[in-house]
């Protein structure tokens, strides 16, 4: 796992929890895997989401969509 | 005439309006070629030829009359089994939905019947479009038709492989993180992922709302462009259907291309680039300079993130959708895909909101600095030279999830940003060279086959592919540009010997 020791907060046993509370079991191997692939993706996400202002939304996705195109 | 399924769509549309062939011709050519070709690669799902035989029979009635219904009168094509249509099975790939009857029909096949087209049968896909490998545990992997020990990509498996191996004129694909553009490198094809909103998506089975497009596998830009011409447009049983206006698509392929600044980055897309793929990206650079284009390299935000977070919102979107059938009938999905459903579900919600707020940041800011300085982006489809359907399976431990995430890397970044691609063949792999030999992964291929198949030799001649990109909505202008492309070069002419 990229990061077990917990810094990220996904653990196997935080997996399980999350996914048991959906109302679905995995394995203990399952819990350890994902937690292990969510770890690497938050440790590479996270600069980019820190540059987030504290207003941005989602719908300016479709904004800047349609101003790119009249740019 | 050439054989009848070796015309391009736009051929076999001419040749229908002209009278030089007749719809009920187009549809045995590629119902023969189907057949003759089915055994091989698992292209296709179902061939439906008693409707599609009595729709070419009115199709050609109405010709002799002189009526045509639209550009595609008449015109033969399968799609990816994912598009519903009233009273028809659409299995989206999976045992779930395999004895499933739509109740209503996709706008995108509405808009082809409108055109004239003629749909004849439903294509192979990754089991609910989730994987770009072209495996499919419930209705067999689709094969590659240069080579059947390699994967055709997914998820629209069936539809490279069977525009590939002129088995039909076109298909609808969905490209949610690359699996029109996938399909169409590893195949050889032209394939369009529109930009996001461009077309309707109504009717087509969903993955990720936020992210999925529907669009065309062909043989040339411009059957695409005669494609999109009838796909595109506003439609009130979708929400995220654009209003923008629909160009003239076919038109605006004979506008000049000298002029056009097309970038090259500089970042990311030649980290873990094959050299071979390398080498033909750098000689379709020259003939698009040849053409009069102004090839510039250009820096580019980090697209890394960008990668990460279209993960993100396509595993959480799709853990969503499929969390009843999750809970109540795991035992129905393939190991692969259930395990990629089982990360979405257990992402943190603001994971996945942090995900959504940075794509409007990221698409203006790749906007500003980039499409401000070119017109067009060149970059590879992929950067990996062809894997074997062995090596991508799911028995193959931990060297598939490096390579299934190296199939995407080049592709889903720009359907994080929207942006429309099109993806077109431009080199074939060196003769001689086996491709496992330069790849990252370096696992040998094991030459699983259909039972009864005769072993192919060598891998060579493999196709490779390069993406053009543009501005949100400027599919006119990457098509224009990969025309004028195709008109300089033959790779798009190239056909699988099988």
């Amino acid at each position: 796992m990229a990061d077990e020791s917990g810094s990220s907060g996904v653990t196997p046993q935080y997996v399980a929890a999350v996914l048991v509370v959906q109302g679905y079991v995995v394995a203990p191997e399952a819990a350890q895997a994902i937690a292990a692939a969510l770890a690497a993706q938050v440790a590479a996400d996270g600069p980019a989401y820190a540059r987030l202002a504290f207003e941005a939304e989602p719908a300016g996705f479709f904004a800047s969509l349609q101003h790119g195109r009249a740019r | 005439m050439s054989a009848l399924h070796t015309l391009t769509l736009a051929q076999a549309a001419i040749a229908v309006r002209e009278r030089r062939a007749s719809a009920v011709e187009l549809l045995d050519a590629v119902i023969a070629r189907a057949n003759a070709i089915q055994p091989a690669t698992n292209a296709f799902i179902r061939i439906d030829e008693h409707l599609a035989r009595s729709q070419a029979v009115i199709a050609d009635s109405e010709a002799a009359r002189g009526q045509f219904r639209g550009p595609l009168h008449g015109v033969p094509m399968a799609h990816k089994d994912m598009y519903y249509r009233t009273g028809v099975i659409s299995s989206c790939g999976s045992r779930i939905k395999r004895d499933v009857v739509a109740t209503a029909t996709a706008t995108a096949l509405e808009r082809l019947d409108a055109a004239g087209a003629i749909q004849f049968g439903v294509l192979n896909m990754a089991e609910f479009a989730y994987g770009p490998t072209g495996h499919n545990y419930h209705f067999g992997h689709a094969r590659n038709p240069w080579n059947l020990d390699y994967i055709t990509g997914g998820s629209s498996s069936g539809s490279g492989a069977a525009v590939a191996a002129r088995a039909s004129f076109a298909a609808l694909g969905s490209d949610t993180g690359g699996s029109i553009r996938a399909p169409a490198a590893f195949c050889g094809v032209t394939g369009l992922k529109v930009t996001y909103g461009r077309v309707s998506r109504a009717g087509a089975m969903p993955l990720s709302f936020s992210m999925d497009t529907v669009g065309p596998l062909a043989r040339t830009a411009e059957d695409c462009a005669m494609l999109l011409a009838a796909l595109a447009g506003a439609d009130p049983r979708d929400s995220t259907a654009s209003s923008a206006p629909v160009p003239d698509y076919v038109g605006r392929l004979a506008r000049p291309v000298a002029g056009l600044r097309v970038g090259v980055p500089r970042q990311y897309f030649s980290d873990d680039l094959d050299a071979s793929i390398a080498k033909a990206l750098d000689e379709a650079r020259r003939v698009l300079a040849g053409l009069g284009c102004a090839v510039v390299p250009i820096d580019i935000p980090d697209l890394a993130a960008a990668d990460v977070a279209g993960t993100h919102i396509i595993a959480a979107e799709a853990a969503a959708l499929h969390g009843h059938w999750m809970r109540t009938r795991p035992q129905d999905y393939s190991q692969q895909v259930r395990a990629r459903l089982e990360r979405g579900l257990a992402l943190p919600a603001t994971r996945y909101i942090d995900a959504l707020r940075y794509r409007g940041v990221m698409i203006d800011e790749f906007v500003r600095t980039v499409f401000s300085n070119v017109d067009v982006l060149h970059v590879p489809a992929l950067p990996i030279a062809t894997p074997t359907i062995a090596e991508t399976d799911v028995t193959a431990g931990g060297a598939m999830d490096r390579t299934l995430a190296l199939v995407t890397k080049f592709t889903r970044p720009f359907n994080f940003l929207g942006l429309p691609s099109l993806a077109l063949p431009c080199g074939i792999q060196p003769s001689g060279i086996q491709p496992s030999e330069i790849r990252p992964s370096g696992i040998r291929p094991s030459g699983i086959r259909p039972s009864g198949m005769q072993p192919t030799g060598l891998p060579s001649g493999l196709p490779l592919g390069m993406q053009l990109v543009g501005r949100p909505f400027a599919e006119d202008v990457i098509l224009q540009l990969g025309h004028a492309y195709q008109q300089a070069t033959d790779w798009h002419s190239r056909a699988p010997a099988l």
